[in-house]
């Protein structure tokens, strides 16, 4: 009797199973080794790029934060791309998330034209995109500072916020904000007290992914910006096609500890939100 | 009194549906005051410079701004031997103002964009020109240089002798004389050609990759699942320099690929693994496939076990059982990652110019090309409005095939 049981309430594989674990596991290795095995060659005390190792030295960050001439330019290009990621990122996420509110309950005929429009920076080539900004801002006199930078920053980023904002928004319970009203809160207030704590893992999401677009962001910024507004990853394009050396598997190293970090605080949100959605009984 | 209570009554109900209707009109108003900021944000900031460069795809301006009288007087020559002696005289007298203004060069280099060499020909008879007191129309010119006799060079004026052409977007899909591959056909051509072709074996290596992947992770243990999907969250996550230049590393002459093949005895001589096609593939397969996987595999997370039980009941073989219950099924998620690496895909810049040869660049490396190093705007705009519509292309008929197959679905 238990067979038939059974049979209903596993999943039922219907490719030979050893056979797609061995498929999975090596398309697996295929994506994580290339990022694992850049990391222990960035502590290699010698100038190569394999295994094994002579030994064990921190030479290459001592590069990025030394003294030298050469460490002067990286921290510059850490520190430009904290002032355009971060100031980029609060334009995106104040514009992308009041947008993504007035979308919400909206009714207009024309709101998948709107809502197109919005999202349309992430459908551009990043080339085309480029270029365009440059042809406007080079007219305007913007190239070349960080003005320019943070502004396309931030139209690139938004849609982000857009998105991660409205899905929240979909589980919203619109009955809280009248229970508020007729609660005697003001509008203002219940947006601040009832709107936004709700929304926030949405609006932190958002945020982040737009700040992590910034600091990958390397088309555009290759088009609007000289010397002085260099970010890491044009110093990481220049370092790669000139003079290639372990200071940028150093640096790799720092971005994927970084990408870990960002990783993991969405994905605490995008828990945290989904038991807002379905509480649990 | 029942009639006056029922018209009171009914003003009131007309009145409260005003209201209504006017706070739902006044809530409409508020939300559009909302969305306003992003649009014009991005509409100012980000659509306007480029439908601007855009533009310059057509504008043709130089040769009748520098040249006018010869622009304006060659549109009225049929195309045959060499046109009237007025245009030579035409040609003479700009020629010597525009050296006399240092314009000439606006004008000759966007003829030689038509003929090579157009430009050299310009400044020379400008030269000439200025130092002699009068020239006498045909016969000086020809005297200045025999090209001058040719017929190709008039009909490349004339060619370029309007504000608005097509001139770039002949030279972007290779119909224009020049730029010509050894087979006839457009440089350019070949170009698109070349990216359309990347493009669709870098989606398909994603699907081949991709979809067992995703079968795989959907249906492990949920405990296993949560784990695993990290080794696919993580190199999402990851920047991609970071991750090209990874492979820049690993595929280098005395890199860890080549390193581990000669130790295991698979080939004895250092590959050449870097700087062709083989490795911007591996490269943009790997920067692409968590694209794949993610969208295929929250779909399939959501098919319903129980329908392939349906089918195993019905007495479907396993394989008939995917290829008519759960492959229809995974569809969505598929068409979806499908979409996003495609155009993704074609716009790729920075991985194919770091890990690729010159064979192997894509149409972005040949905008930016145009635009910092040549100068040559209107072609690159030309090729920007080229790719878009093959993205929106794209986008379009997904959009279409996802359509018709809702409206199946609904007839069925």
């Amino acid at each position: 009797m238990t067979t038939p049981m059974l049979m209903l309430t596993r999943p039922a594989s219907v490719l030979p199973k050893t056979a797609l674990a061995l498929v999975g596991g090596l398309v697996l290795l295929f994506l994580i080794l290339p990022i694992i095995v850049i990391i222990p060659l960035s502590f290699n005390s010698a100038p190569y790029f394999t295994y094994p190792m002579p030994g064990f030295s921190l030479r290459w960050y001592a590069e990025i934060f030394g003294g030298s001439s050469t460490s002067t330019m990286w921290q510059r290009g850490i520190l430009n791309s904290f002032i355009v990621g971060i100031s980029s990122t609060v334009l995106a996420t104040v514009l992308g998330t009041l947008a993504a509110l007035g979308l919400s309950q909206s009714t207009w005929r024309y709101r998948n034209v709107v809502f197109a429009v919005l999202v349309s920076p992430l459908v551009v080539p990043a080339i085309v995109s480029g270029l365009g900004l440059f042809y406007v801002f080079a007219k305007l006199k913007l190239v070349g500072t960080f003005w320019s930078l943070i502004l396309a920053h931030a139209a690139l980023g938004a849609p982000f916020v857009v998105i991660t904002v409205s899905a929240t928004l979909k589980g919203f319970n619109q009955t809280l904000l009248r229970a508020a009203a007729v609660h005697g809160a003001s509008p203002s207030r219940a947006f601040y007290e009832v709107t936004l704590p709700l929304i926030s893992p949405g609006v932190i999401s958002g945020a982040i992914f737009a700040f992590v677009w910034s600091w990958d962001e390397i088309v555009v910024t290759l088009f609007l910006a000289t010397p002085p507004q260099h970010t890491v990853p044009i110093r990481m394009w220049s370092g790669v096609r000139e003079s290639f050396n372990p200071t940028i598997t150093a640096v790799a190293t720092l971005l994927i500890v970084m990408a870990i970090i960002l990783m993991a605080i969405v994905g605490h949100l995008n828990r945290r939100s989904a038991r807002f959605k379905n509480p649990s009984p | 009194m029942t009639i006056t209570a029922k018209v009171i009554s009914k003003a009131l109900d007309d009145s409260a549906a005003y209201g209504y209707r006017r706070e739902l009109r006044l809530k409409e108003v508020r939300r559009g005051m909302l969305v306003a900021p992003l649009f014009f944000y991005i509409t100012l900031i980000f659509a306007l410079p480029i439908v601007l460069m855009l533009i310059r795809s057509i504008e043709d301006p130089e040769v009748s701004n520098v040249l006018p009288n010869t622009a304006s007087l060659i549109q009225h020559w049929d195309g045959n031997g060499l046109p009237r002696d007025e245009v030579f005289a035409a040609l003479a007298s700009d020629v010597k103002e525009a050296a006399g203004n240092r314009t000439l060069g606006q004008a000759g280099s966007r003829l030689n964009y038509a003929i090579p060499g157009f430009q050299s020909l310009l400044m020379k008879t400008g030269q000439k020109i200025s130092g002699t007191p009068i020239v006498n129309g045909m016969e000086g010119l020809i005297q200045i240089d025999r090209r001058w006799k040719e017929n190709r060079y008039w009909l490349a004026l004339r060619d370029a002798s309007s504000q608005y052409s097509l001139f770039y977007f002949r030279t972007a899909l290779g119909m224009s004389a020049t730029e010509t591959t050894s087979d006839g056909r457009g440089f350019y051509f070949d170009v698109l050609a070349r990216t359309l072709w990347m493009t669709f074996v870098v989606t398909s290596a994603c699907v081949i990759l991709g979809y067992p992947l995703s079968y795989f992770l959907a249906n492990s243990s949920e405990a296993l699942r949560i784990k695993l999907i990290l080794l696919v969250l993580l190199p999402f996550w990851t920047s991609l320099l970071v991750r090209t230049t990874a492979w820049f590393v690993l595929l280098q002459k005395h890199g860890l690929i080549n390193d581990v093949g000669m130790f295991l005895g698979l080939w004895s001589e250092p590959l050449e693994l870097i700087y062709n096609r083989f490795a911007v593939y591996v490269a943009m397969t790997h920067v692409m496939l968590p694209f794949m996987v993610l969208p295929l595999y929250s779909v399939m997370l959501k098919i319903p076990s129980t329908y392939l039980n349906a089918a195993a009941t019905l007495g479907a073989p396993p394989l008939r059982s995917f290829w008519e219950v759960y492959l229809p099924l995974s569809f969505p998620g598929l068409g979806a990652g499908i979409l996003l690496v495609f155009i993704v895909t074609l716009g790729f810049y920075i991985t194919p110019a770091l890990l690729g040869g010159p064979a192997d660049q894509m149409l972005s490396y040949y905008i930016a090309q145009n635009a910092s190093n040549f100068g040559n705007w209107g072609l690159a705009a030309a090729l920007s409005v080229l790719l878009l519509v093959v993205v929106g292309a794209v986008i379009l008929l997904f959009a279409r095939l996802r359509t018709t197959t809702y409206t199946q679905e609904a007839g069925q």
